[in-house]
């Protein structure tokens, strides 16, 4: 089932696409999360637009004729793209076939591609190494930005353990685990200081809590060496 | 409660570190009685974990295991001075600590706000070298010097050399650091740095994104063991060896490449070769099954020699190796069920679980045999038992089940195969109805 929101639309402002599956769209979705931590930090406004599917691969979004359309037509400044969560390491060459294909589409049409780093399974912290190589690979070649909220996820189960980022089948994120892959996407994606007080969070979360997940995203960022600095 | 469950039979097995939480077992040593290993237990995935060591006798068993009580990550396991030696990492106490097990009167020197950003051991004969950054990103070289005694002799930051530090050794008598350095956000060379003399020296063999993963000395010269992503396979990541002559030039590099990623996470130097061990993501794999562990051994001339691959049906993560007494191997690593559970793979000298290297399926005996097993110098040589015929047909077979080369010989004669290229192959002995099969290995053959 394919899901368009248009969360917020305003005059001179930024538009962003996120495309993906459950990862994105769990928990209220990745772009409405990204769209209120964004908004609250920055007087610049963002637009937030969405296009996902239930266990989506890039190959499956790439031959979505309709998410080319939006693409091609959505007067979209930038697009995030979530691969399904084991292709990058059980078969990168199609990730990179078909998110070469996307973002070379993106550039085609004045979109600043990025790429979104899943987490590894809960069971499984060692399946990082084959997400974080996939995409940086990406971000490399592209010369765009890599959010790196694997990286966080690894982080932040390291200094708060009992803090569980996961939904119940060790797979998905919990909404605390979403909170931060937006966290992530709003720090090395959009460029925004979320440690700044006030910064939102979602309802029933505690204040030190969303500060150390809000801090957490932003050193994961700023440890990991964007790729595209040496883009081809 | 902890068990550990032996499923094989002497000398080969495969041990499982079972119990509530996750295990990765990090490092194996053989002694006189069996196998002593070091895992680490989380109560948590992310949670600093427990040391456990347990000691299996020479089939697998366990026969002691023991928490070691101080919340810590073990790093490394060696042998130094006769003495096990762990390196454990401590972030509660912002330290590491170099731990012997055994011997009553042991030091055990810690390394406050150092060596927090990762590091690395390697036991020389009188002293234990240690390796590492103190800043989780990279940043200056620190090394340090222990004696035998484990008094810490020298701990020197090196603020003028950045490199990520990953293992140190000793080459040709020095005190060699392997690291790489980041070339641009994504590229990354294989850097060597020299303390005594204050060298560091930088190898890009070529435009892509080099890993290393250990430095293994040899009578002149090293091997380094990497991992790279290079545009040789689509930019998916494989094993790379570089080998350095006393003069510290290359030599020869090799290449090994699958469909997916093709992870190093150890090696050793097995004398006659190099072993190393990770995991694969080769296809086919699935959601659920992601990764095996993977072993190859290479000649000192970089031949591949063989691979293979272990697991079940999730995931399987080789995470260290060292070579056995009689050339077979022993692979500490894990594998997810719940949670990671630790394992000691114990292998012949193919890296197989079948014992050591031959395979026989023959139906009637008797028994053919191989004259040198691995053969040296591209020659095989079959010796036939009398009373199998006169007329018996000897294949040799590439893994690849292709017929390289066939004989015929009669019973209590020789069938020999020259000129055969190094790697691993079949020898079937047929004389209908009866066949046999052995495996065997060439090593420093013909190319």
């Amino acid at each position: 089932m394919t899901v368009l929101l248009l969360s917020s639309v305003l005059a001179a402002s930024t538009t962003m696409l996120f495309v993906g599956n459950s990862y994105t769209f769990g928990n209220g979705g990745l772009w409405t999360i990204t769209d209120s931590l964004f908004g609250s930090v920055t007087v610049d406004t963002l637009i937030t637009l969405s296009h996902t599917m239930g266990g989506a691969t890039l190959q499956d979004h790439w031959n979505d004729q309709e998410l080319r359309w939006l693409l091609e037509n959505g007067d979209i400044d930038m697009a995030i793209f979530q691969e399904q969560s084991c292709m990058p390491v059980i078969n990168p060459r199609l990730t990179y076939q078909y998110g070469d294909s996307l973002a070379l589409l993106c550039a085609a049409e004045g979109i600043q591609p990025s790429f979104l780093m899943t987490w590894p399974r809960k069971n499984d912290p060692l399946m990082l190494h084959g997400l974080e190589e996939g995409y940086s690979r990406m971000g490399y070649v592209h010369g765009c930005p890599v959010a790196p909220c694997g990286r966080a996820f690894a982080m932040l189960q390291g200094v708060f353990f009992l803090l569980d980022l996961y939904a119940a089948d060790g797979s998905h994120p919990s909404m605390e685990g979403s909170y931060l892959a937006a966290s992530v996407i709003a720090v090395s994606v959009l460029e925004a200081d979320i440690t700044v007080p006030g910064a939102w969070r979602p309802s029933g979360m505690s204040e030190p809590l969303g500060e150390l997940i809000r801090e957490t995203a932003t050193i994961a960022c700023s440890l990991y060496t964007q790729p595209m600095e040496g883009g081809q | 409660m902890l068990q550990l469950l032996a499923i094989f039979a002497l000398p080969v097995f495969l041990s499982e570190v079972s119990g509530e939480g996750e295990i990765r077992t990090i490092g194996t040593i053989q002694n006189s009685n069996g196998y002593f290993t070091v895992s680490n237990i989380r109560d948590f995935p992310g949670a600093v974990p427990d040391t456990y060591l347990s000691y299996l006798d020479n089939s697998g068993e366990s026969t002691q295991g023991y928490y070691l009580g101080s919340q810590g990550e073990a790093m490394q396991l060696c042998s130094f001075s006769g003495k096990k030696t762990i390196l454990v990492r401590k972030p509660l106490q912002n330290s590491v600590v170099v731990l012997q097990v055994g011997g009553a009167e042991s030091r055990y020197p810690a390394f406050e706000d150092q060596f927090m950003g990762g590091v690395s051991m390697f036991p020389g004969m009188e002293h234990l070298l240690l390796a590492g950054n103190d800043d989780p990103s990279n940043g200056p070289v620190r090394v340090a010097v222990i004696n035998q005694d484990m008094e810490v002799l020298s701990n020197q930051l090196f603020p003028d050399v950045q490199m990520e530090v990953v293992s140190v050794s000793l080459v040709d008598g020095e005190t060699c650091v392997l690291g790489s350095t980041g070339l641009n956000g994504w590229e990354r060379d294989v850097a060597l740095f020299f303390p005594g003399s204050m060298e560091v020296l930088h190898f890009i063999p070529q435009s892509g994104r080099f890993s290393p993963v250990e430095l293994l000395p040899l009578d002149e010269g090293c091997i380094m063991v990497c991992n790279a992503i290079t545009g040789e396979n689509g930019q998916i990541g494989g094993l790379f060896l570089m080998k350095l002559d006393g003069s510290l030039s290359i030599d020869w590099t090799v290449t090994l490449y699958g469909e997916s990623w093709l992870s190093a996470s150890a090696a050793d130097a097995t004398g006659e070769g190099i072993i190393v061990t990770g995991w694969t993501n080769d296809l086919p794999m699935s959601e659920v099954n992601r990764s095996d562990i993977f072993l190859a051994e290479f000649s000192l001339d970089g031949d591949l020699l063989w691979t293979t691959t272990h697991g079940g049906g999730t995931v399987d993560y080789g995470l260290d190796v060292t070579t056995c007494t009689d050339g077979g191997f022993a692979v500490s690593g894990c594998f997810a069920d719940d949670l990671y559970n630790g394992l000691v793979l114990r292998t012949d000298s193919l890296g197989t679980l079948e014992g050591m290297g031959l395979e026989e399926q023959g139906t009637e005996q008797p028994l053919v045999s191989v004259l040198q097993n691995p053969s040296r110098c591209g020659t095989i040589g079959i010796l036939l038992p009398e009373g199998i015929g006169t007329d018996v047909s000897v294949s040799l077979i590439d893994m690849s089940g292709r017929i390289v080369e066939r004989t015929s010989a009669a019973g209590g004669g020789t069938a020999v195969f020259t000129g055969v290229p190094p790697g691993v192959y079949l020898v079937q002995v047929s004389n209908a109805p009866a066949m046999h099969t052995i495996k065997v290995t060439v090593t420093g053959g013909a190319l």
